[in-house]
């Protein structure tokens, strides 16, 4: 009996010592392959969806909608204003990558929830092809976006996740940013940046605050790093460990996007195309042309959009008030017709 | 006379209340634990904590008036009535005095509430450009409480047929809705009744807030 | 004095049970036992009474005042028992007591202490922890301190055990003598309504059989033995029932008996003995005539 509960135990141990010994880049690319051919049994599976419901197909512009014939003048309502919207925001851009792969909305039996109009509608249509025309661009803005992509002007809960970022992080330029220093704002987006991002985003005494806290998985060396760094506050292993790539940015990605949707808004028509005209110059140059503004005109911009947007205090508004005062009355109002208390 | 029928209330839903209460002195001091430092992320502690017991606040609001709103009817209820409606006052004028004195109880949850915030941002020193609002969340406490207590209040004190007719409905709901999912159809008909008790301009749309006791 | 309660024509229905065209009438100061079998309508017409059920046709005065227009103050003036406890489960003994006083403006606070010593009420007790017959003796304190001028009793003392019963009843008889408060006290204990009523009415199905000052119910029922082979088609008295009762003899019950009465019957069918009967088998026999044989009220 003990014998057979110490092999187990033994077995147990080997069998973990292997695990923990798997090289994880090999497991990466595993994960990577199993997560392709997932893809393409996601997209077998849209293209089934569309030929089993798909009864229509809706054409404007460069955007090709399946959907049923009951939702087809909604839906061409949607696509057209999406479709405007596409090429106020891009321009020549918008035609250069027409057709744009068949999205499907919507079968026989859907019914369109009475709440969803047709704006929205159009910004859910004009989404992907957003997406598709970013994805294009060159790699240095998809970069400085990082990853992400401006669809239009962000909603008010972007705003107040972008100024609690300013408020909350304690970047050295953040606060300067907040209150209007367009070049602090420039620093925390990363557009003036020099060669030790780190040492530019923070001031020392924040980086170990920033190793306890940083939510990317690190192993080995890096992991022993960011101990060494968090509990032993030794900066050269957090200058080490904080690489540009992984630190944490004093703004989100969404400050970003807003940034660029803010220099496309200003800048109009063609705002796109010198955007992405010079792929070589910098995002502030860029950003500049697109907007036809100097760049801390626009970043001031941003930080009174920011500012604007805080949420303050959560006290009642006084609509708040009277509704809630209103529906009160008439409930109770209600309640004492009530066939027993008549 | 509305003493008379605080006192029965309390005496009914004080184990509920003092529950409730103490709920509601804890939840702010709990979440405002540390205070500013020299390390520079305070702020990002103490908003993050503030954040993470955010929920907590309308929660407690609709435990509140639920637990009030079960109380002011539950002894009437359990005795079908029949004092309430054989004592000699007007029963319009019975159902205020039930409502109000369930108000007034809820009124000392929120007082608790505004005690415990108010401690708890008096205690820390807050980093620059957080700001406390321990007023303000408290009022819109008690208008949330106000509103949910309302509603339900008047729910609980329905008929039995109306409440059988209630209960219907909301069966019915639960089919339609089980329904349509079985056909594939995009149209969730309790999705909708929720976005009618808590959309804008509905009679609950004061829940949608963000229930920050600081915040930036 | 004026009615107390005056129900002129009422009718009230629910699935299985209807009161038709009642007619009730409680002298002033009167005490007036209203009986009838277990679903009779006794506690639906005192419902109705008191504004708690409301009548598909039919009026109903209580104090000179129209039910349910002056409810607030008709109930003012009316202490109401009802069958089953009825008073907030988790308040004490005291807390009910205050809470019933804050409704109540002629609430006598001294004849409350009077009456809680009197019942052994312990003070401090949930109501929900009390006794069948300390919740019923709490139940009449509350009714009575209120100083009503009509006590509507509904099975008060139903379930009680006899001294419970008799404390209760013998407190609310001293209120009664000494305020000339009208009562009615429903029940189907006839025996119990039989030494204090002076008012009888008799409810069967829905149905009044009969209202009649009680002296003249209880004198007009009686039970004659007499020779068998009488024929009593020209009696001046109604026979209700008739039975053999021993060699050459029969009982009679009949209604509207008279002593000289006696002078009808001959030497060959002779009256040998004149039986009271008391309140419970007049109850019955009553009862027994009202119906048709398959159970339905004539």
């Amino acid at each position: 009996m003990s014998r057979r509960f110490v092999l187990t135990i033994v077995v147990l141990v080997l069998w973990a010592v292997v695990l923990s010994a798997q090289d994880s880049a090999a497991m990466l690319r595993g994960m990577e392959t199993r997560l392709d051919s997932l893809r393409k049994v996601a997209a077998r599976a849209d293209s089934v969806r569309f030929q089993y419901f798909a009864t229509d197909t809706v054409r404007v512009g460069g955007l090709r909608i399946a959907t049923s014939a009951a939702l087809r003048p909604v839906v061409e309502a949607a696509a057209a204003e999406a479709w405007d919207s596409i090429v106020a925001r891009f321009g020549a851009a918008a035609s250069e990558g027409a057709p744009f792969p068949v999205m499907q909305f919507g079968g026989p039996e859907t019914v369109l929830p009475r709440s969803l109009d047709r704006r929205e509608l159009a910004r859910g249509l004009a989404g992907p092809l957003h997406q598709a025309i970013w994805r294009r661009q060159d790699s240095r803005i998809d970069t400085w976006l990082r990853g992400g992509f401006p669809t239009g002007l962000l909603s008010e809960e972007d705003l107040v996740t972008i100024g609690s970022q300013l408020v909350r992080i304690p970047a050295r330029s953040n606060r300067a940013c907040l209150d209007g220093d367009a070049s602090a704002c420039a620093n925390s987006l990363g557009l003036r940046l020099g060669a030790d991002t780190l040492a530019e985003w923070y001031s020392p005494d924040a980086w170990p605050g920033l190793a306890a806290r940083m939510d990317w998985p690190v192993t080995g060396r890096a992991a022993w790093l960011r101990d060494r760094c968090a509990d032993a506050r030794a900066l050269d292993a957090c200058h080490a460990v904080l690489t540009p790539t992984i630190v944490l940015q004093p703004v989100g990605g969404s400050g970003r996007q807003l940034l660029v949707t803010l220099a496309l808004e200003a800048g109009g028509a063609g705002a796109f195309g010198r955007l992405t005209a010079d792929s070589g110059a910098t995002i502030e140059h860029r950003l500049s042309a697109a907007s036809g503004l100097p760049v801390d005109t626009l970043l001031f911009r941003w930080s009174h959009a920011v500012s604007a947007a805080l949420p303050g205090s959560p006290a009642p508004s006084g609509m708040d008030v009277l509704l809630t005062l209103a529906w009160s009355t008439a409930v109770l109002l209600l309640a004492v017709r009530g066939s027993r208390w008549r | 006379m509305f003493r008379a029928v605080l006192m029965s209330f309390w005496r009914e839903s004080r184990l509920a209340v003092i529950l409730l209460a103490g709920i509601a002195l804890a939840v702010p001091l709990l979440s405002l634990r540390g205070t500013w430092t020299t390390d520079p992320w305070t702020a990002w502690d103490l908003l993050g904590a503030a954040a993470r017991w955010s929920p907590g606040y309308p929660v407690i609001a609709l435990a509140a008036a639920m637990a009030l709103a079960a109380g002011a009817w539950w002894p009437d209820h359990r005795t079908k009535h029949v004092y309430a409606l054989t004592l000699p006052v007007a029963r319009s004028r019975y159902l205020w005095l039930r409502y109000l004195a369930g108000l007034a109880l809820l009124l000392a949850i929120g007082a608790s509430l505004l005690v415990g915030s108010l401690i708890a941002t008096l205690r820390i020193t807050l980093p620059p450009l957080v700001h406390a609002y321990p007023v303000a969340l408290t009022l819109r406490f008690g208008l949330a409480g106000l509103s949910a207590y309302t509603v339900l209040f008047a729910l609980s004190g329905l008929t039995p047929r109306m409440a059988r007719l209630i209960v219907a409905v909301c069966c019915a709901l639960v089919i339609v809705t089980v329904a349509a999912e079985l056909l594939s159809l995009e149209w969730n008909p309790i999705a909708t009744v929720v976005e009618a008790l808590l959309g804008p301009y509905s009679p609950l749309s004061i829940f949608r807030a963000r229930w920050m006791l600081i915040d930036v | 004095m004026t009615d107390a309660i005056q129900v002129r024509g009422l009718s009230y229905r629910v699935e299985g049970f209807a009161l038709r065209d009642l007619n009730l009438t409680v002298p002033g100061g009167a005490v007036y036992g209203f009986l009838g079998p277990n679903g009779a309508g006794k506690t639906t017409t005192v419902r109705l009474l008191l504004g708690l059920l409301r009548p598909e046709g039919g009026s109903i005065r209580v104090l000179d005042e129209e039910v349910p227009a002056d409810l607030v103050s008709i109930l003012r003036r009316v202490g109401y028992v009802p069958e089953r406890p009825h008073l907030y489960p988790d308040l004490t003994v005291a807390e009910s007591i205050r809470f019933h006083a804050a409704f109540h403006a002629r609430f006598d606070h001294a004849a409350s202490g009077r009456l809680a010593a009197r019942f052994g009420l312990p003070h401090d007790r949930v109501l929900s922890r009390l006794s069948k017959g300390e919740m019923g003796k709490l139940m009449i304190l509350q009714a009575l301190a209120q100083r009503p001028d009509l006590l509507v009793l509904d099975e008060p003392t139903d379930g009680l055990d006899p001294v419970v019963r008799r404390e209760a009843l013998s407190a609310i008889l001293e209120y009664v003598s000494e305020t000339g408060a009208s009562v009615l006290i429903s029940s189907h204990l006839v025996h119990e309504l039989e030494r204090f009523c002076d008012w009888i009415g008799v409810l069967d199905q829905g149905t009044m059989v009969a209202e009649l000052p009680m002296q003249e119910f209880k004198s007009g029922l009686k039970r004659l033995r007499v020779g068998a082979g009488a024929e009593a088609a020209s009696a001046p008295f109604s026979l209700l029932a008739r039975e053999p009762a021993g060699v050459g003899g029969e009982l009679w019950t009949v209604r509207g008996w008279r002593s000289d009465m006696s002078a009808w019957f001959s030497d060959t069918h002779p009256l040998r003995e004149v039986v009271d009967l008391d309140l419970e088998e007049a109850f019955v026999e009553l009862l027994r005539t009202a119906r048709t044989p398959d159970g339905r009220i004539v």
